[in-house]
């Protein structure tokens, strides 16, 4: 057998063998993709189609294409006016997770080594909780008679309760940052986790001090890491019309309760839609600039 | 009252209603499905499918499939023994607001899903047009005779059931919607601009329910309407009511519920607009002064009636329930958990004292035909008025502002 010949004949099973793999990891993903497809992304382009049609209201549309669903909502005030308020508070809330989580994450990764897990799991615990029953707890924190005006009136810091505790912006804001800093800490901490220990040692035989090491080599290679866990909290956050229901007082309208009313009130899927595309919109153009911090400084 | 408005015109003509089906039926299956479509559209004013006649069928096995508000399925004796003994069971869904139930029979793929439903007077004419309840056999629920005469075919109330000699529904339970306030901590508020007062600064709150304000805030003004017709003018001099009165609010509530835990644990000591149920809300809470008044200037009115949904499965089993509804015990059951009124006049009997006395009885007539009429929904509306869009639209800027 020539040499040629034998070098043919020792790729064939080497060829077979990687179309095998590739057939097996494309079973093992189509029940994922299938899943994805119909319950993802054919109800989303249904819906992108249904944004550009007219709606009649309670379910009746008319098949003719039409831009006014969009013009409609960005001009509409009352839209305008809540999608401020929404959004900034998405954005403070996001940038507290990630002010508090950052440490934190830095914390369990690094200083823990052995206790790690337990902290992890610490974190996990308070998820474990209903959304709801958290929610309600706040009452109890912040309300009338709740903790924080009985400790200070027990203190004799006050006469009468503190009524704007409940019922406010910073009552979300607060319900909000307990809701999603574990998840922006389990986020930080999987991306800190990735760093592999020998790249801090290096850095710091090479002479840097712990703050060169930080924000040398820890920074930049948590960057994506910041970057999901803000989009994340963003995200979820401006989606949330329950918290600000329950807990803003006064302020508890958000541009998901009034893509709510479009959907349910009024029968106008069209409406809803398009006002739902236009905060998809807002949000790759948020994930876009913050994905851009890596590009400075370094990072 | 002002007369009773017209039942809006119809948005898809039947002509249109049928082409729309042909075209839906080619493109997911052809003629046989096509055929379906116009069958159901043609018997759409004949009476809902089971047992014909007033036999009793055998509904031993079979399923209530409920959507409505809870408390609706009733969840007290004599319906929980009448469901045992008839080996039926009940799967309720609750609903949050009445759009719910719009949203559920027009887009929402309650259609055929559903065997027993409700809908509130006002929705009546635009639940007719868009094909939501099915013309209803009054000869299988035998107890709706027992009912007040003006809860029935041409009473003032039963008039927004009975279109055209068609039953809709059966109206089995009303309210009216005031005020509710903290007994133990103020005297009942006299008027609605009480809670505009320096005293209530911060203690009272508002309602999530763009229909119930509209109307207490157009009898606050002096401007009320039981057509509902308001002008885009009225409308603003009613936003600007309300963003008063939120100015002074501590909060939007937002549901009923809701409004009994913030009474009972003394958030707040009075929520408008109102409802008499939210006092049993409160007292499941432990507190039992939680109470409801309806100011001088009136109260937005409700009269809820249930309904067989069309293409409803098992309808032989919703027209037991509902006739079993209709039973003295079930209605005084249903007024006292509910602390609503019953539509029976022997269940008024059977109330106790305190929940009989929640409601005028003796002047049922007077108070649904002038007092505090039940009021349209404004689907539709002649030019130069606003419609349901449009209050849900200025409730909006309200909790906006």
């Amino acid at each position: 057998m020539s040499a040629a010949a034998e070098t043919t004949a020792g790729a064939a099973p080497g060829v077979r063998a990687t179309k095998r793999r590739r057939r097996s990891v494309l079973l093992l993903a189509t029940p994922a993709l299938l899943v994805l497809g119909l319950a993802l992304l054919v109800p989303i382009l249904y819906l992108l189609y249904q944004s550009f049609i007219v709606g009649l209201g309670y379910g009746q549309l008319q098949n003719s294409f039409t831009l006014s669903n969009y013009t409609d909502a960005l001009k509409d005030p009352v839209n305008r006016s809540i999608a401020i308020r929404t959004f900034s508070l998405a954005a403070l809330t996001a940038t507290i997770c990630i002010l508090l989580g950052y440490p934190a994450s830095f914390f369990i990764t690094f200083r823990l080594r052995r206790a790690r897990n337990l902290a992890l799991f610490l974190v996990v615990v308070s998820l474990f909780t209903s959304y709801l029953v958290r929610l309600y707890a706040w009452y109890t924190v912040l309300g009338k008679d709740g903790l924080i005006n009985t400790a200070l009136k027990t203190l004799h810091l006050i006469d009468a309760p503190i009524g704007f505790l409940l019922f406010s912006k910073w009552a979300v804001l607060i319900a909000f940052v307990n809701v999603f800093l574990p998840f922006t800490i389990l986020i930080l901490a999987s991306a800190m986790q990735s760093i592999p220990s020998e790249l801090l040692e290096n850095s710091r035989d090479l002479g840097a001090s712990a703050f060169q090491s930080f924000t040398k080599v820890v920074l930049p290679l948590t960057t994506p890491g910041l970057v999901a866990a803000f989009a994340y909290t963003f995200v979820l956050t401006s989606g949330d019309y329950i918290t600000p229901a329950l807990l803003g007082g006064k302020q508890s309208q958000t541009l998901a309760s009034i893509v709510r009313d479009e959907f349910v009130t009024f029968g106008n899927q069209p409406a809803g839609a398009a006002l739902s595309f236009l905060m998809v919109l807002v949000f790759a153009v948020v994930y876009i600039a913050v994905s851009q911090t890596r590009r400075y400084k370094g990072l | 009252m002002q007369g009773r408005p017209e039942a809006p015109s119809i948005r898809f003509t039947r002509r249109e209603l049928l082409r729309h089906a042909g075209i839906a039926a080619l493109a997911v299956g052809g003629l046989p499905a096509l055929l379906e479509a116009c069958s159901s559209s043609s018997s759409s004013s004949s009476p809902a499918g089971g047992t014909s006649g007033s036999g009793t069928a055998d509904i031993s096995g079979t399923t209530l499939d409920f959507y409505s508000w809870q408390g609706y399925d009733i969840p007290v004796k004599p319906i929980k023994d009448w469901l045992k003994t008839n080996d039926v069971t009940m799967k309720p869904s609750y609903i949050n607001t009445h759009d719910d139930i719009t949203a559920k029979f027009t887009t929402g793929g309650g259609r055929g899903n559903y065997n027993l439903s409700t809908y509130e007077a006002g929705w009546g004419p635009l639940y007719i047009q868009l094909g939501i309840p099915s013309v209803l056999d009054t000869s299988k629920v035998p107890n709706f005779d027992k009912a007040y005469d003006v809860f029935k075919p041409g009473g003032t109330a039963g008039a927004w059931f009975n279109v055209n000699g068609n039953q809709y529904a059966f109206p089995f339970t009303w309210g009216v919607q005031g005020i509710n306030y903290q007994a133990d901590a103020i005297d009942a508020p006299t008027s609605y601009k009480d809670l505009l007062e320096p005293a209530f600064t911060n203690k009272f709150g508002i309602t999530d329910d763009p229909v119930a304000t509209t109307v207490i805030g157009a009898y606050s003004l002096g401007m009320y309407r039981a057509d509902s017709l308001y002008t885009q003018d009225q409308l603003d001099q009613i936003t600007q009511f309300w963003m008063q009165m939120k100015q002074n609010a501590r909060l939007i509530i937002p549901s009923y519920g809701n409004m009994g835990d913030l009474l009972a644990s003394g958030e707040i000591v009075a929520g408008t607009p109102g409802w008499a149920a939210v006092n049993s809300f409160a007292a499941d809470k432990g507190d039992d002064n939680v109470k409801h008044t309806v100011p001088k200037e009136g109260a937005a009115t409700f009269c809820d009636a249930y309904m067989i949904p069309a293409e409803a499965p098992e309808a032989d089993t919703a027209y037991a329930f509902i006739n079993e509804a209709f039973t003295p015990e079930a209605q005084a059951a249903e007024a006292t958990y509910l602390v609503q009124a019953c539509v029976v006049p022997e269940a008024v009997d059977m109330l106790d004292p305190a929940t009989k006395a929640l409601y005028p009885y003796d002047d049922i007539e007077q108070l649904l035909t002038t007092t505090a009429p039940l009021e349209a929904i404004p689907a539709q509306v002649p030019s130069g008025y606003v419609n349901y869009q449009d209050w849900v639209k200025a409730w909006e800027s309200v909790k906006a502002s």
